[in-house]
C-alpha cells in the first residue's frame, strides 16, 4: 500500500466520520476532540516516532497557540486571521530556540525529554503568575450573540469540525509528503543511528531542528483552534503536562512507527474516554483504564496497534503471493 | 527583603534541601544501576505519605515511628514492582520505558483518588506548630525532625554503598552491567534490591513529610519533577551530586519564594535545570555512583 493511498484512505475515513457526526451535536463534539488530539499526537510523533526525539513539553506549543489567540482576542480584539499565524510563528520561533540550545549539546533520550519538560514548566508557572495572561484563572474569549466567520465564532459545532478535520488531513498530507522526501529519510536515519547518519553527511542538528519546528507549528495551530473552539484557556488545560502525556499515550498505543498510528490511538481512546466519563461512577475511571492499557501495550506490543496490524497484513499478503519477488512496499 | 527574612529563607531552604536530597537519592540510585528513569517515583512518595497519615489517624502511631512500618512495606513494593513491571520494561526501547513509568504514575494517582479521595490530609500534632529559634531564624520542629532523619539516612546509605559488599555489588553493576554479570553477580537480584532501596528510602521521607505538607493524590508529581531537577543538576547517578543539586534547588526555591511570588518560585528549579542542561549537561558533579 503506497503512502499516499494510505493518506487518502485515512482522509476518506475522516470525511465519512465528519458526515456521520453531522447528525448530532454530541457526536460532532466527540469528532472534534478526536481530531484535535489526533492531530496533536501525529505532530508529536513526527518527532518521537520518526526522528527519535521524545518531547515531554509539547503542551508548551499548544499553549503558545492558544494563548496568542486568547490574548489577542480579549486584550487587543485581534481576529484569528491575525492571531493564528502569530501563534504559529511564536511557537516555531520558540521551538527553534529550544532546539538550538538542546541540540547544540546533543541532548538525547531522557535528557531531551526532561529539558523540554523544564521549558514547559517554566512557561506554565510564568503564565500562572502573569496578570496580563489571566494568571491561573485563564482568559475568556469575548463572544457576541451573532455568529461571526471573521472571529471564528459559530453557534453550530460543524464549522469547527470542518476546520479541525481539514487541519488533520493537511497534517497527514504534509507528514506523508515529507516522509517520502529526502528529509523524511534523513529523519529516520537519525532515529535509527545518529552517529552513522552523521558520518554519511546528514546534518543532524539542522534536520532535527526542522522536525522540531514543524511539529511545534502544527501543535500551535491546534492550540489556536482549541482557544477558538472552547473560547476559554487556562494554564492547566493548554500548558499542563497532562496534555503532553496524552500525545505520548495515543502515539504509543496507536503505534509510533507509522504516520497514522497516533491517530489510530486517538480514535480508539478519545471516544472511549468520553464514553467512560459519562457512564462511570468512579471518578477518573477512564484514566485508570487507559493507564493500564498504556503499561501493558508499551510492554507487550512495542510497535503499537497500528504496527501490529500492518505487520500481520504484510505477513498475510506475503503468503498469498507465492512468487515472492513483489516485496511489500514500505509504507511510511 | 530584609536580612532577617533572607536568613529565614536560607534556613527553610536548607531544611527542604535535606528532604529533597533523600527523595532524589532513590531516583538516582535506580537510574545509576538500571539506567531507567522512574517517572512514578513521586507516586511512591505519595503512597508513603498516605501510609504515614493512616498509621497516625487509624492506629494512632506517631509518624516518626510509622517509618518502621512504612519503610519495609515500600521496599517490598519496590521489589514487587521490579518483578512485575520493570523487569519487562528493561527489554523495550527507551521511549516505551518512559511510557510504562508514566502510565504507572497516572495509574497510581488515579487509584489514590479512588481509594483516598482528593481531600488534603495532614498529620496535626502539637509539635507541628512548635518551632526552634536559632537567632533570627525559626524552624519548625517537624521540619527539623525530617531534616535530621534525611541526613542520617543519607549518611547510612553512603556508608552502605561505599563500605559493604552490598554496595560494592551495586557499584559494580552501575559501572558495567556485563562486567558484573561475567564476575558472577546476579544482575536481576541487584536490580531488585536497587528498586527496594530506591523506593524504600521514600518510606522514611513520606511519613515525616506528611506532618509538614498535606498529602493528596497529586502531591507526588511535584516531587518527581523536583527530584529530576536535582538529579540532573547534580549529575545523573552521582551521590554527591544529589546533595549539591538538592542544596541549590532548595535554597534557590526558598529565596525566590521570599523575594518574588510563589508561582515564580515554582518555576525557579526548572530555570536552573535549563541552565545546567545547557551549560553543563553532564551535571555539576560528573562523578557517577559507579566510582
Amino acid at each position: 500500500m503506497s503512502g499516499f493511498r494510505t493518506v487518502l484512505c485515512v482522509g476518506g475515513l475522516v470525511v465519512a466520520s465528519f458526515l456521520l457526526a453531522l447528525s448530532d451535536r454530541y457526536y460532532m463534539d466527540v469528532f472534534i476532540l478526536t481530531c484535535f488530539y489526533g492531530t496533536l499526537a501525529v505532530s508529536w510523533n513526527l518527532m518521537a516516532g520518526l526522528t527519535g526525539l521524545m518531547s515531554l513539553g509539547h503542551a508548551l506549543f499548544v499553549g503558545i497557540g492558544a494563548y496568542s489567540v486568547a490574548w489577542g482576542a480579549s486584550a487587543q480584539g485581534w481576529p484569528p486571521l491575525v492571531t493564528w499565524p502569530l501563534g504559529v510563528a511564536i511557537a516555531v520561533a520558540a521551538a527553534a530556540i529550544i532546539g538550538m540550545l538542546c541540540f547544540r549539546y546533543g541532548l538525547r533520550g531522557y535528557f531531551f525529554a526532561i529539558a523540554t519538560l523544564a521549558f514547559n514548566e517554566v512557561a506554565f508557572f510564568s503564565v500562572s503568575a502573569s496578570v496580563a495572561l489571566g494568571r491561573s484563572d485563564g482568559l475568556i474569549l469575548p463572544t457576541s450573540s451573532e455568529d461571526s466567520l471573521l472571529m471564528l465564532q459559530f453557534f453550530d459545532k460543524w464549522p469547527y469540525g470542518l476546520i479541525i478535520g481539514v487541519i488533520l488531513i493537511a497534517t497527514l498530507a504534509i507528514g506523508q509528503h515529507l516522509l517520502t522526501s529526502r528529509t523524511g529519510y534523513y529523519w529516520r536515519a537519525l532515529r535509527d543511528n545518529e552517529e552513522a547518519a552523521e558520518a554519511l553527511g546528514v546534518n543532524a542538528r539542522a534536520y532535527k531542528l526542522r522536525c522540531f519546528m514543524l511539529s511545534a507549528g502544527i501543535s500551535a495551530f491546534c492550540g489556536a483552534f482549541y482557544a477558538n473552539y472552547v473560547a476559554f484557556v487556562d494554564p492547566r488545560s493548554v500548558l499542563g503536562i497532562d496534555l503532553s502525556i496524552q500525545m505520548l499515550v495515543y502515539s504509543i498505543i496507536g503505534g509510533m512507527s507509522l504516520l497514522w498510528g497516533p491517530l489510530l490511538g486517538a480514535v480508539l481512546l478519545v471516544p472511549f474516554s468520553v464514553m467512560l466519563r459519562n457512564i462511570s461512577a468512579i471518578q477518573g475511571g477512564e484514566i485508570i483504564a487507559y493507564a493500564v492499557l498504556l503499561i501493558v501495550l508499551a510492554l507487550v506490543l512495542p510497535q503499537g496497534i497500528a504496527g501490529w496490524l500492518t505487520a500481520r497484513w504484510r505477513r498475510r499478503s506475503a503468503v498469498s503471493r507465492p512468487e515472492g519477488f513483489a516485496a511489500p512496499e514500505r509504507s511510511a | 527583603m530584609t536580612f532577617g527574612i533572607f536568613l529565614q529563607a536560607v534556613g527553610g531552604g536548607l531544611a527542604n534541601a535535606a528532604i529533597y536530597a533523600l527523595i532524589a537519592v532513590g531516583l538516582t540510585l535506580v537510574f545509576g544501576v538500571m539506567r531507567i528513569i522512574n517517572f512514578a517515583h513521586g507516586e511512591f512518595l505519595m503512597i508513603a505519605m498516605y501510609g504515614g497519615y493512616f498509621a497516625w489517624s487509624l492506629l494512632g502511631i506517631d509518624p516518626a515511628l510509622a517509618i518502621l512500618l512504612v519503610t519495609p512495606l515500600l521496599a517490598l513494593t519496590g521489589m514487587l514492582l521490579y518483578s512485575t513491571v520493570i523487569r519487562f520494561a528493561l527489554k523495550v526501547p527507551e521511549i516505551n520505558q518512559m511510557a510504562v513509568t508514566l502510565g504507572l504514575s497516572l495509574l497510581l494517582q488515579h487509584l489514590a483518588l479512588v481509594f483516598f479521595t482528593g481531600d488534603n490530609m495532614l498529620v496535626t500534632q502539637p509539635r507541628a506548630t512548635a518551632g526552634v529559634v536559632l537567632g533570627p531564624v525559626v524552624i519548625q520542629v517537624t521540619h527539623l525532625i525530617a531534616c535530621g532523619a534525611s541526613l542520617l539516612l543519607l549518611g547510612i546509605l553512603y556508608l552502605v554503598l561505599k563500605r559493604t559488599d552490598f554496595g560494592l555489588v551495586m557499584r559494580a553493576v552501575a559501572q558495567s552491567r556485563d562486567g558484573a554479570a561475567l564476575s558472577g553477580i546476579d544482575i536481576s537480584a541487584v536490580y531488585k534490591w536497587a528498586m527496594a532501596v530506591g523506593i524504600g528510602t521514600l518510606g522514611v521521607t513520606g511519613p515525616l513529610l506528611v506532618s509538614i505538607l498535606y498529602a493528596n493524590p497529586h502531591v507526588g508529581a511535584l516531587f518527581t519533577l523536583k527530584a529530576f531537577v536535582i538529579v540532573i543538576v547534580g549529575g545523573l547517578g552521582s551521590f554527591g551530586g544529589v546533595l549539591i543539586g538538592a542544596l541549590i534547588v532548595g535554597l534557590a526555591e526558598s529565596i525566590a519564594g521570599a523575594w518574588l511570588s510563589a508561582s515564580i518560585a515554582a518555576a525557579v528549579p526548572f530555570a536552573i535545570l535549563i541552565l545546567v542542561l545547557l551549560l553543563r549537561p553532564e551535571g555539576l558533579m560528573n562523578r557517577s555512583l559507579a566510582r
